[in-house]
């Protein structure tokens, strides 16, 4: 359903996803179902790799985005297809972030592995 | 004869699939220049495959109303808002069809679908429109 997210936010601009379609990932977040929870991490990728700014990809939000979506990876029963997704999703967020010695990401890492 | 009074909506599901398959080739090649009036014809025709239930039928005719839109835009660019007014209109109203809480769920995920669409072809040719029409309960 959130898979098209990407095309919405391209079209509208930096500033207006950020304000209306940042919030609706993170409330996809919440959702009871994993493969939604699963979308809502791809899209938070391909969103900081190519829509939102710097500023907010390097902010503490973004670090807290990153790191619940590292506790919901922990938390949900996945099968290996998801699991894996998420985990080449996870590596390119954490080059986007470009946080190398951020000990939340570290800890989280670490946690994963 | 494709385009031809009912002939389309008396069609089985795959005869109505793969035309549309068919228009979306014709949409997607650059070789090819299609006329407003056919434009215009595969547009009633999409309008017409979006009120199905179908998820296939949801999938393909998305894409061909919001390209064949697009194009349509696209050719008017040079003419005053008031005249394309009610195509966008006809469009908002379709999406909020598609997403009335009494359609199936499959319906509602395709109008979600839908709305990405337009936003991927430019269909209603400004982003501020899209946003007016769309992203107000976003």
């Amino acid at each position: 359903m959130c898979s098209h997210l990407i095309h919405v936010s391209r079209y509208i601009g930096q500033a207006s996803s950020e304000e209306k379609v940042l919030p609706e990932i993170k409330e996809l977040l919440e959702d009871e179902e994993g493969e939604v929870v699963t979308e809502a991490i791809v899209q938070f990728q391909k969103h900081i790799a190519s829509v939102f700014s710097d500023e907010l990809v390097q902010a503490q939000d973004a670090l807290d985005i990153f790191q619940k979506f590292c506790d919901l990876t922990l938390e949900h029963d996945m099968c290996m297809i998801d699991l894996a997704i998420l985990l080449k999703k996870l590596g390119k967020i954490i080059v986007s972030m470009n946080r190398p010695t951020e000990p939340g990401i570290l800890q989280r890492i670490g946690k994963l592995v | 004869m494709l385009l031809k009074g009912n002939w389309l909506k008396n069609q089985s599901e795959y005869m109505q699939i793969l035309t549309g398959e068919a228009f979306l080739i014709l949409l997607k090649c650059e070789q090819v220049l299609l006329t407003e009036r056919v434009l215009i014809q595969i547009k009633i025709e999409a309008i017409r495959m979006l009120q199905q239930w179908s998820a296939d039928i949801l999938e393909i005719w998305t894409e061909v109303y919001t390209m064949a839109l697009s194009e349509i835009v696209k050719l008017n660019r040079k003419q005053p808002v008031a005249e394309l007014e009610s195509l966008f209109l006809e469009c908002k109203q379709t999406v909020q069809k598609m997403s009335d809480r009494n359609q199936t769920i499959k319906v509602r995920l395709k109008a979600a679908s839908l709305v990405g669409q337009l936003a991927k072809y430019d269909s209603l040719g400004d982003p501020e429109r899209f946003k007016s029409f769309f992203l107000q309960k976003l």
